[in-house]
């Protein structure tokens, strides 16, 4: 070969190879919809390629509307087609390529969610990368651009990416495949599983759904659920998407189970969403307002059929009233903003904590020196408020972060049994400790609180249109201790006005505004409120302005307003309770295969959780609920997984749980066998067992908390039928529980209540006075020795009982 | 007792695998070459070096630097003052060594006092200080003291010039992970004229090429399995040993891989980096295998550790001390933490036992073939390679706890889930391997043919154009760093 050729060849040939690759990377690989974007896609077309409303958002929109409902409220035809544990991302996609892209044309799409959802920027974990993945198209250059800041990558560029990351996937798959044929296995996926779970199978799945998300680094980013103002939203995009294809939109912030945190949006927030969707003309209903109870829930996020119903039927009058199927412009949203929020005085000083080394490395406590006013600061993290201090910390100079992990050293501190401070330092150590300078202090998620100090005064101009010539302010405080004269003044325009309420330990102070100008009744207003020097820091949960039934909030949040609830740690289990063996359960039938395998068809009321399937129960590390049994006594042996049944020695007895099945192997009689109540430690209901006697505490973690203290208490405990001797399933309970409540010395409740009441439904029971909002009481439940075995799904205190006890207190 | 690393890793920003590596390396080659004066080259490579080393944290420079302007005036005083050497020498060997044991070592040893303490009973008020450990530090100091003892044995003249001695310094692509160079080749390059050789870029692009191939395809693809075995709470045989096999393919191609892009890039700019490994896992026994992996630091170790500590000079009791003083300290190199130090004992049981047992094992024995087929090389090479797997599970765990978890499986508990499993993890194995074992047929085999053949350009420029590819088609941003940058 000449010395020519042999050049000439070593440029054509890597050019060859190169553009082979370009060529190879540039095409557009095959793409289909997956299973799910069709089955999306017909549920977007039900009602034709033309419906008059199309429901869209998350599970909140599944659980609480009901189209039948909107469709005859407002004489149209509805389809809905949300998708379950989505926010604001997954919406558009499935709008673009799957409501628009599939010829569907609405003329009024509703996107309901609670409104953290809506203000998204990108998929909040797992399930909804998933959503997203199936809802999305070959490639999604404004996905990619808005939700991951890729900005600099065009369409083919994202078309190569995903199709290297395919002949990788290939190649690698390839080589398990293989691998695992080798060993005479056909299912890689199920042997790897136990190996690598989720996190791999998921980064494979994106690979393949072709969404620009697609490395386990952004994955982790992703759980953050990072939410963003209005204008960085999807909000906008959402808005034109519709108004491109002719359909206008509705924004419905729907409620979530009073007392929650989660989906809590500030005020500053909500406004920022308010005011771009009147600048967009798309139409805003807020069904938080509308009084719904927990009663209208079946847990914290999605409502029940009760709450469904209401929903329905509010949501066709709110709609209706904006005549949304009209041609007329939407009613704007009534907006409401604060300006030259400003804090002036000076509270008291604070003095220097005395902090001595812990028994943590890094940690230095100290129980002493703070001023009575801060004793409960710790038991703000109790009520979820625990990064919103009204003090700041400081060690060595250097500011601390409030309420931290606890570990390690990172320069955190909290209120927990007096001041605690995790400081990576050495020697002695200046520490400081003085009250918030900022007027608003943001908590992790981004919301914003106001603190009201004491010798100092808030000040505030209101902004906003609407809401008409008069209406009502409402501040709403909450003291961090108990007073009886809360010091607190409200003023408009350097009046002094309001009216003094207390709800429960709340500090609630109401005025009347009334303006007939340009700017109504708000706009311009000058509000202030004084708190007096001895007076405890108070947090201003909520500073509202009310017309008719509509209330929207300047300050504050008004999930924080709502009655809290607090469930209580039962207690576990202890298998030495069970000084015998639970009983062996009646009803059992005894089935014996062909290949010898005994089934022992539990009763159907067994599922002592109402959970579905029974065998979710079974996951590992939780204990069995049933128990084999031989000749009456538990068989001491776990359960083997159903699939593994068939693979101990020949005559060894092995058992598995499924559903209402226990499946038996092994070398004994049918007859020999039954099955009781597992005598185990149980961490999924705490059992009472027949003269049990069971204290539950409060979590100090738990969220959603009681802010205004507990008023009462709902307890959900249902008796397991069939445990009882003789107990057909519909004989009469007999025996009763007594349930005692405790702050301290005074007692709270007292009251006894027959077993045959309970187990239909949870029964809400008031105490004597409401405790204070810093402390927990003690729940003591005891069962009669004749009583059957009850299951103690859940007691949570409530603010307020929001019935009459549903059982005649009987002691 | 904890063998926890307390120390964090302070990562930097920019790697050899990155786009942005790529781009500002061009930018770098095409102005280097412009430059007229050998000054001006090194005075870039200085800048460059700050901005590669200090892009995410400034103030590692202060250490890099300090390290540099002390050993630099030491080297000077020792020349000016050579009576006073060995005291110019301590408070060089004291400021590097305390650098590096204050932001690598302090809170492993307070750790393991307060332990100690507490397991007697008495209460101590020291608290570890979560020390960020700052990347590189371990090669630069090491690099710097060697050139003060090397100053101090009269074995180099000082140097006046200080940017030739800071380039040789912070030569930025060997800086945070080696290879450890000495004076003598990687300083007396600085100070020589470079002129721009094709054949030289030619070579120095296929090294580069070749690590950045191995990093990704390697490397980074069998790492996320090997780290899910090894977080397994309940881990079987099967699939530790599989993953320790792994983890044996992953570090020798992601090292080899850093030394590989750190010499082609050095190679480019005109510089001849030192060899790092030689095909290590063919080592025939421990001493073998010393001589093959992480060469430039086995060899720093022997010279300035193993032999001062006596070396084989001492006897059997002083070549015991020798060897267990040079192995741990070895292992500690790499980590402040129990497991390294474990590692390097178990490569100085090794060292010793081979010592021990190899006069008394025939010539006739170690030497076998059967036909052309040497079977002694071979048995040794595959009992060296076990050995080699178990230290790396001891590298790999960072518990001692974990050990003994590991130590006491059996193959007879597996399930046929986790052979199922283990044979996947084997196929990916191989799936690593492969590049590898490819590249060394073409070493053994194609390159001495190609040598003096006119194919040996097409072909090159056509195996950068399959790396290249190779390198798009497996690159992910979720690659790990390299290995070696948390020591």
């Amino acid at each position: 070969m000449s010395r020519r050729l042999s050049v000439i060849a070593a440029v054509v040939l890597p050019l060859f190879v190169l553009a082979l690759a370009g060529d190879w990377l540039a095409a557009p690989a095959p793409f289909q919809w997956s299973d799910e974007a069709l089955a999306y896609r017909a549920r977007a077309a039900s009602q034709g390629e033309q419906p008059g409303l199309l429901l869209i958002g998350n599970s909140t929109v599944g659980a609480g509307l009901d189209p039948d409902v909107l469709a005859a409220g407002l004489d149209t035809t509805v389809a809905k087609a949300h998708i379950n544990a989505t926010s604001a991302s997954t919406w558009y996609l499935a709008l673009k390529n799957h409501v628009f892209g599939a010829g569907v044309r609405p003329k009024v799409v509703v996107v309901g969610s609670f409104a953290s959802a809506m203000l998204q920027l990108r998929a909040g974990g797992a399930p909804e990368q998933e959503a997203q993945a199936a809802m999305a198209g070959e490639v999604e250059p404004l996905l990619a651009m808005r939700a991951y800041g890729r900005a600099w990558q065009p369409a083919w560029v994202m078309r190569a990416d995903r199709r290297r990351q395919e002949a990788r996937a290939a190649i690698v798959a390839g080589t398990r495949v293989r691998a695992a044929g080798l060993v005479g296995v056909d299912d890689v996926d199920g042997a790897m599983d136990e190996l690598f779970g989720g996190e791999g199978k998921l980064d494979d799945r994106l690979h393949r759904s072709g969404v620009p998300i697609v490395d386990a680094r952004d994955a982790q980013e992703v759980r953050l659920r990072k939410r963003v103002a209005a204008e960085e939203s999807w909000v906008r995009d959402i808005v034109e998407l519709c108004a491109e294809h002719g359909a206008r939109v509705v924004f419905v912030r729907m409620p979530l189970r009073p007392g929650g945190a989660r989906g809590v949006n500030t005020a500053d927030e909500l406004s920022g969403l308010l005011a771009l969707l009147n600048e967009l003309g798309a139409g805003w209903v807020d069904l938080t307002q509308e009084g719904l109870t927990e009663r209208h829930f079946k847990d914290a996020l999605h409502a029940n059929g009760r709450g469904m119903a209401e929903l329905s039927m509010i949501l066709t009058a709110r709609l209706a009233e904006l005549d949304v199927l009209g041609d007329a412009p939407l009613r704007s949203a009534w907006v409401v903003q604060v300006d030259d929020l400003v804090r002036t005085g000076t509270p008291p000083p604070l003095p220097a904590p005395s902090l001595s080394p812990g028994k943590k490395p890094c940690e230095w406590t100290g129980k002493s020196h703070l001023p009575a006013a801060l004793g409960t600061v710790g038991r703000l993290a109790w009520m979820g408020l625990g990064e919103i201090s009204p003090v700041r910390v400081t060690a060595g100079g250097q500011p601390l972060s409030p309420a931290g992990t606890g570990r390690g050293c990172s320069g955190d501190f909290d209120f927990k049994n007096g001041l605690t401070v995790h400081a990576p330092a050495e020697g002695p150590m200046d520490f400081g400790m003085a009250w918030i300078d900022d007027v608003a202090v943001q908590d992790s998620a981004g919301r914003a609180h106001v603190w009201l100090l004491p010798g100092t005064t808030l000040s505030l101009t209101l902004r906003g249109t609407g809401g008409g010539d008069a209406v009502g302010l409402v501040a709403e405080a909450l003291p961090l201790r108990p007073v009886d004269d809360p010091g607190l003044v409200l003023r408009v325009d350097d009046h002094e006005v309001g009216t003094l309420e207390r709800r429960g330990h709340r500090v609630v102070l109401r005025a009347a505004l009334s303006g007939d100008g340009e700017g109504g009744a708000v706009d311009g207003r000058r509000v202030s409120l004084s708190l007096a020097e001895d007076a405890p820091p108070m947090l201003l949960e909520g500073l509202a302005l009310q017309a008719g039934g509509e209330r929207v909030f300047a300050l504050g949040a008004p999930a924080h307003l709502r009655p809290g609830r607090l469930g209580l740690l039962g207690a576990p289990n202890d298998p030495a309770d069970f000084a015998t063996a639970p009983p062996a359960l009646t009803g059992i039938t005894r089935e014996v295969g062909g290949d010898g395998e005994i089934r022992l068809v539990l009763p159907a009321a067994l599922d002592p959780l109402g959970r579905q399937p029974a065998r979710n129960i079974l996951v590992q590390g939780t204990p069995p609920v049933v128990e084999l049994q031989v000749d009456g006594d538990p068989v001491g042996q776990r359960p083997v997984p159903c699939s593994a049944l068939t693979e101990g020695a020949a005559g060894e007895l092995r058992w598995c749980h499924h559903g209402h099945t226990l499946r038996v192997r092994g070398d004994i009689a049918p007859e020999r066998l039954s099955a009781g109540l597992a005598a185990t430690r149980g961490r999924v209901g705490r059992v009472l067992y027949p003269g049990d006697v069971a204290t539950l505490r409060g979590s100090q973690t738990a969220r959603p908390a009681i802010r205004a203290g507990a008023g009462g208490l709902v307890l959900d405990i249902a008796p397991l039928p069939r445990l009882a001797p003789g107990d057909d399933g519909t004989a009469v309970l007999p025996g009763t529980v007594a349930l005692l409540v405790e702050r301290g010395p005074n007692v709270l409740l007292e009251t006894t209540l027959p077993v045959q009441a309970l187990g239909d439904g949870a029964v809400s029971l008031a105490f004597s006075q409401q405790v204070d909002p810093f402390a927990t009481p003690k729940v003591r439940l005891s069962l009669s020795d004749d009583a059957p075995y009850l299951v103690v799904r859940s007691v949570t205190l409530v603010e307020r009982v929001e019935q009459p006890a549903a059982v005649a207190a009987g002691g | 007792m904890s063998s926890a690393r307390p120390s964090v890793l302070y990562g930097v920003s920019v790697t050899f695998v990155q786009v942005e590596f790529v781009l500002l390396f061009a930018a770098v080659f095409a102005l280097y070459w412009m430059l007229p004066r050998r000054w001006m080259q090194n005075a870039l490579l200085v800048l460059v070096s700050a901005l590669f080393y200090g892009w995410v944290h400034p103030w590692f420079l202060f250490l890099l630097y300090g390290s540099a302007v002390l050993d630099y005036a030491m080297a000077l005083a020792m020349r000016k003052w050579p009576d006073r050497r060995r005291w110019f020498l301590a408070l060089s060997m004291a400021g590097n060594l305390g650098m590096l044991g204050w932001f690598k070592y302090a809170d492993f040893f307070i750790e393991n006092f307060v332990a100690a303490f507490d397991a007697m009973g008495v209460q101590t008020s020291l608290h570890t200080m979560g020390i960020f450990l700052p990347v590189g530090i371990s090669f630069y100091t090491f690099q710097t003291m060697s050139y003060s003892i090397d100053v101090y044995r009269g074995q180099l003249e000082p140097r006046r010039n200080f940017l030739d001695y800071v380039t040789f310094v912070s030569f930025f692509p060997q800086l945070v992970a080696g290879p450890v160079e000495r004076a003598q080749n990687l300083l007396v390059q600085v100070e020589t004229d470079r002129q721009l050789q094709l054949a030289l870029v030619r070579s120095g692009l296929t090294l580069a090429l070749w690590g950045g191939l191995k990093k990704v395809m390697c490397a980074d693809l069998i790492a996320p399995y090997v780290d899910q075995v090894y977080m397994m709470t309940s881990p079987s045989w099967p699939l530790v040993w599989a993953a320790t096999l792994g983890f044996a393919i992953q570090i020798l191609a992601d090292f080899s891989a850093y030394t590989d892009i750190a010499r082609g890039v050095a190679r480019m700019l005109g510089f001849e980096l030192v060899e790092n490994f030689d095909h290590p896992y063919l080592a025939r026994n421990p001493s073998d295998f010393w001589r093959r992996w992480h060469i430039s630091f086995s060899t720093w170790i022997r010279d300035y550790v193993y032999i001062p500590l006596g070396g084989s000079r001492g006897g059997r009791w002083g070549t015991l001390r020798s060897t267990f003083g040079a192995m741990v300290l070895s292992g500690l190199w790499h980590g402040a933490a129990w497991s390294f130090v474990f590692w390097g004992a178990f490569h100085a049981v090794l060292l010793t036992g081979y010592r021990l047992v190899t006069p008394r094992i025939p010539r006739s024995v170690r030497d076998r073939r059967v036909g052309p087929v040497p079977v002694g090389d071979i048995g040794a090479i595959g009992l060296m390679f076990c050995f080699t797997l178990f230290s790396w599970m001891l590298f790999r765990e960072t518990r001692f706890d974990r050990v003994l978890l590991v130590l006491s499986l059996s193959p007879l508990d597996a399930t046929a889930e986790e052979w199922a499993a283990t044979a996947v993890l084997l196929g990916i194995c191989a799936l690593a391997a492969a590049p590898m074992v490819l590249a060394l047929l073409w070493e053994r085999v194609v390159a001495p043919r190609l040598s003096t053949s006119h194919w040996r350009l097409p072909v090159h420029t056509t195996a950068w154009a399959i790396a290249t590819v190779g390198i798009l088609v497996f690159y992910r941003r979720t690659g790990g760093d390299f290995i070696y940058f948390q020591f």
